[in-house]
């Protein structure tokens, strides 16, 4: 009996250094790594530019090989700064990515669903649209609906009128790897906003890189997959 | 007691509250802030509003006279602003310095369409000396994108240059300064003579605007004292915005002037931090999943189990800024009591453990029942059954639609288990060390009157609902004895000998209180303290608050019975007693508005009622407004007639975008005095209770799945 009570206590310390400290498997390599290298700052009030990361050159397969979670590198264009982010937490088809500094990102399909800690967060998406175009290869005209949470505790909702358009297969590094992977291209408008998404979708149907909009205070992110 | 005329202005304010039909979206750029700080040209008003929650500070200075304001858009055609002006070599209260503080009110009462302007009418200075009191009709109106006329009538001092009749008959107006002031100046509004006035703004830029007005402000009295040179009715001047939120304004006034104002915007409704950026919760653990977790077989646990499951998961709560009270796991419901130290908005609090407790729980457990407590004392109940959560945490309505399946409810008279409590919460020491700034801003003589000092706190938490609560000071460096001659009334001194206890260089027991509060039925909660109640009072406080948890209505009563402390803040007390009572009523209306009535005793023996009224937002700022009337004459009360004032409350988590429910709170009075005086009892309960009730989770529910 206590024995399980331990390993209950182990599961829920461990979800919670997801939260706080980097997620469940994260590894300690990475992190600290990114940290240094990185400075980890996705959010508003505690931005830091950096310029000296390279994603194509800053890690090498040792540090990739050593990492024991999934993990992504993501760059918010708006303020210019970078963040590693380890898979947290996977249940019901959604998957969590937690930084260090407690920025939450969940996924469907590697798609952004939502974003907990950024400021300005995408609180909540009806994303079936764009993930059933990038099944298909491309494809006419969906709606993808947008919900974000104002500073009064209200929602303002943006609903897109999106097409997804298959561009030409890329080649492209990511910390000294070469991978190939088919652009799409993905143009959505709403009122007086334009968005265009680019996701890179490997033969086997994982995207390997996307420069996916937040929101209108988020920006665009970049994402890169480190592994998994 | 108030009267008919004060009524008036209550029902008035209230009157802000009716939503306007109209954006102020329509203007077509934004409001220019005068050297008064209210939306205007250069010196003389415009028709234009702030944004709606907007506050401004405006700085403006000019010749021997400096003027500050701080200016509130109480709603969308309501403003409201208190000024403090100092102009030099007018020799007043044994200073070379005229210090004045005024209010101005505002409100639009028509919006500009295509052929009309819109219409504003304004009271400046409407309770105090009179000293720069007027009133005013003004009419704006844009042309183009980058244009906006204004011009308007004014009385008083906007009707004191090139002058005609009162169109309105009303031709007696008294030139007299009010010698106490502070009283609403009826019988001058729209009174003596009147004039018209006008301007022209011109966006030139994006960020520079350029003005040009006609003043119908003689300055007279200035003038006559030679502080001012009036050549000429124009003014001349230049807007650039620096930031969005900050604005730096050069003019040329009268022919002989050079001016500079300076004002800086914020709005709680758009903070620079947006919604946050407080830390990611922790995912929704789904109940399939929780069944991997090698939970026993039985349906109910030994409480040592129960135990070590608190144990294991009081680390999640206080990663979580939060903290784990007691546990019971039922059948299938799970009844968590916490206390939340992070989070200022209680929704989020309620999400945040949801979240935590779908990790803690065994599929078999379908239903979370989330208790808050303060001291122990059970605040309201959210039931919330899991599959519904799970449902909820991607769904594309953010959880909006979660709220119409919770249970939300008063747990007093439910008979919920006790549950295990977490070891070490009771008996428990917490303790810390801070700096404090006590301030008194806008004096008569002294513009600030400030001590800075440490102050070492405690509190030992003895058994639920019952702590020993206190604090210690020890001023460092300050000016707070410098208050000059205390000006003693008829009334007890109860207030204004408040520099006898700042002289005080030596530790100070702030307070010192045993504190029991207590469920005594259904929709009550209840409070009783002893001990040093506060810097100048000690004795005993007892309280009463009915506030069901889906009401917007509340109740309280409240009697305290206590003595005067002596000046050196030790243990000793002086020779003064009273007992002083109050029936309090509190309404909490749409759109953030409260009001609250306190009917009753005050400390210096008067009888009478204080009438508050704030705006909310549901990010916790708060800014408002109170006036007290006793059955204290204005000469017994002395300066400013009755106590009266503004208060603003500022959510630190808004500025930082970090979980925190610390806040910083200041109120502007124009004279503290005896009269209309209350206890500074801690810990009064309607603020403790009704952030867990209904209109205010409901409000923020948007939070829960933040």
């Amino acid at each position: 009996m206590k024995k399980s009570i331990q390993i209950l206590g182990a599961l829920v310390i461990m979800a919670v250094g997801g939260c706080s400290g980097g997620g469940g498997g994260s590894d300690r390599g990475l992190l600290p790594a990114i940290a240094e290298n990185a400075s980890n700052m996705f959010s508003g009030g505690r931005a830091e530019k950096v310029n000296e990361f390279n994603i194509e050159q800053t890690f090498g397969p040792e540090q990739i090989a050593a990492m024991s979670a999934p993990t992504l590198a993501g760059r918010l264009l708006t303020r210019d700064v970078w963040s590693g982010m380890t898979l947290a937490f996977s249940a019901r088809g959604y998957d969590t990515y937690h930084t260090s500094e407690g920025i939450g990102l969940s996924f469907r399909s590697d798609v952004v669903v939502s974003t907990r800690g950024i400021g300005g967060d995408l609180f909540a998406s009806d994303m079936s649209g764009t993930i059933r175009a990038l099944a298909a290869g491309g494809g006419g005209q969906y709606q993808k609906s947008m919900r974000f949470l104002t500073p009064l505790s209200g929602f303002r909702d943006v609903s897109l009128t999106c097409r997804m358009r298959r561009d030409n297969v890329e080649r492209f590094v990511i910390a000294q790897r070469s991978f190939s992977a088919r652009r799409y291209t993905e143009t959505c408008t709403s009122e007086g906003l334009t968005v265009e998404n680019h996701y890179f979708r490997n033969d086997a149907g994982k995207i390997l890189r996307s420069r996916q909009w937040l929101g209108p205070e988020g920006g665009y992110i970049e994402l890169f997959r480190l592994k998994g | 007691m108030m009267t008919g005329k004060t009524t008036g202005i209550l029902v008035l304010a209230l009157g802000a509250m009716i939503p306007s039909v109209t954006l102020a979206e329509q203007l077509r750029f934004p409001a220019t802030l005068n050297t008064s700080g209210v939306p205007g040209v250069i010196e003389m008003p415009s028709s234009a509003s702030l944004e709606d929650g907007q506050l401004s500070v405006t700085t403006a200075h000019f010749g021997n006279i400096s003027r500050n304001t701080l200016t509130f858009q109480i709603s969308d055609r309501m403003s409201g602003s208190f000024r403090y002006s100092a102009t030099r070599d007018w020799p007043n209260n044994g200073v070379n310095t005229y210090y004045d503080r005024s209010f101005d009110l505002r409100y639009r009462l028509l919006d500009e369409t295509n052929w009309r302007p819109s219409l504003t009418i304004g009271l400046q200075d409407f309770v105090g000396t009179g000293l720069n009191s007027a009133e005013y009709l003004v009419a704006s109106k844009h042309f183009g994108d980058r244009v906006r006329v204004s011009g308007g009538i004014g009385w008083g001092r906007l009707g004191s240059y090139n002058s005609f009749s009162n169109p309105l008959g009303l031709d007696d107006r008294p030139t007299d300064f009010e010698p106490t002031g502070g009283t609403f100046n009826f019988d001058r509004w729209f009174h003596g003579p009147a004039a018209f006035f006008g301007g022209v703004e011109w966006q030139a830029t994006d960020r520079l605007r350029l003005m040009a007005e006609y003043s119908s402000d003689g300055y007279i009295e200035e003038v006559g004292r030679g502080l001012i040179e009036r050549k000429s009715p124009l003014n001349f001047g230049a807007s650039y915005q620096i930031r969005p939120s900050i604005d730096l304004g050069l003019f040329y006034l009268y022919g002989s002037e050079a001016a500079v104002r300076f004002n800086v915007l914020l709005n709680p409704k758009n903070p620079a931090l947006g919604s946050g950026n407080e830390g990611a919760p922790l995912p929704v653990n789904p109940a399939a999943r929780a069944a991997a977790m090698s939970w026993p077989a039985q349906q109910s646990l030994p409480s040592e189990v129960t135990g070590q499951i608190v144990e294991a998961a009081k680390p999640v709560f206080e990663a979580s800024e939060l903290e784990l009270e007691a546990l019971h796991i039922g059948d299938r419901t799970a009844t968590v009591r916490f206390r939340n130290p992070g989070y200022m908005v209680e929704s989020q609090a309620f999400g945040r453990v949801a979240r935590i407790v779908t990790h803690l729980m065994p599929q078999r457990i379908t239903k979370f029942r989330l208790v808050p407590v303060d001291q122990g004392m059970e605040l309201s109940a959210l039931e919330i059954n899991r599959a519904d959560l799970e449902a909820a945490e991607h769904a594309p309505d953010g959880g909006e639609s979660l709220y119409s399946r919770v249970n939300f409810y008063d747990p007093a008279t439910t008979g919920l288990e006790d549950g295990v409590i977490a070891e070490g919460l009771y008996p428990r020491l917490n303790w810390g060390i801070t700096p404090y700034v006590n301030a008194v801003l806008f004096g008569l003589e002294n513009p600030l009157l400030a001590d800075v000092g440490l102050r070492l706190s405690g509190s030992v938490d003895i058994a639920p609902g019952l702590s020993v609560n206190g604090s210690v000071t020890q001023l460092v460096i300050g000016n707070g004895d410098d208050e000059g001659d205390i000006e003693t009334t008829s009334l007890p001194v109860v207030r204004t000998d408040r520099s006898l206890y700042a002289a005080n260089n030596s530790p100070a027991i702030e307070r010192l209180t045993l504190d029991y509060v207590f469920r005594p039925g259904r929709n009550l909660y209840g409070r009783f303290s002893a001990g040093y109640l506060e810097s100048m009072f000690g004795g005993v406080s007892t309280e009463l608050l009915w506030k069901p948890v889906g009401s917007r209505l509340a109740f309280g009563a409240e009697i305290n019975h206590v003595m005067k402390r002596d000046y050196d803040q030790q243990f000793g007390f002086q020779d003064y007693d009273t007992t002083t009572a109050f029936l309090s009523g509190y309404y909490r209306f749409d759109n953030g508005y409260h009001a609250q009535l306190d009917v009753g005793r005050y400390l210096a023996g008067d009888i009478g009622a204080t009438l508050s009224l704030d705006r909310e937002f549901a990010n916790g700022w708060r800014v408002g407004a109170f006036v007290t009337r006793t059955d204290a004459s204005y000469e017994e009360f002395g300066d400013g007639s009755f106590d009266k004032g503004i208060r603003v409350t500022i959510p630190l988590g808004a500025l930082t975008g970090q979980a925190t429910r610390d806040t910083s709170a200041f109120a502007l009075r124009p004279f503290n005095r005896d009269g209309g005086a209350r206890l500074n009892v801690q810990g009064r309960l309607y603020e403790r209770v009704r952030e867990y009730h209904n209109p205010e989770v409901a409000e923020s529910w948007g939070r829960f799945l933040r």
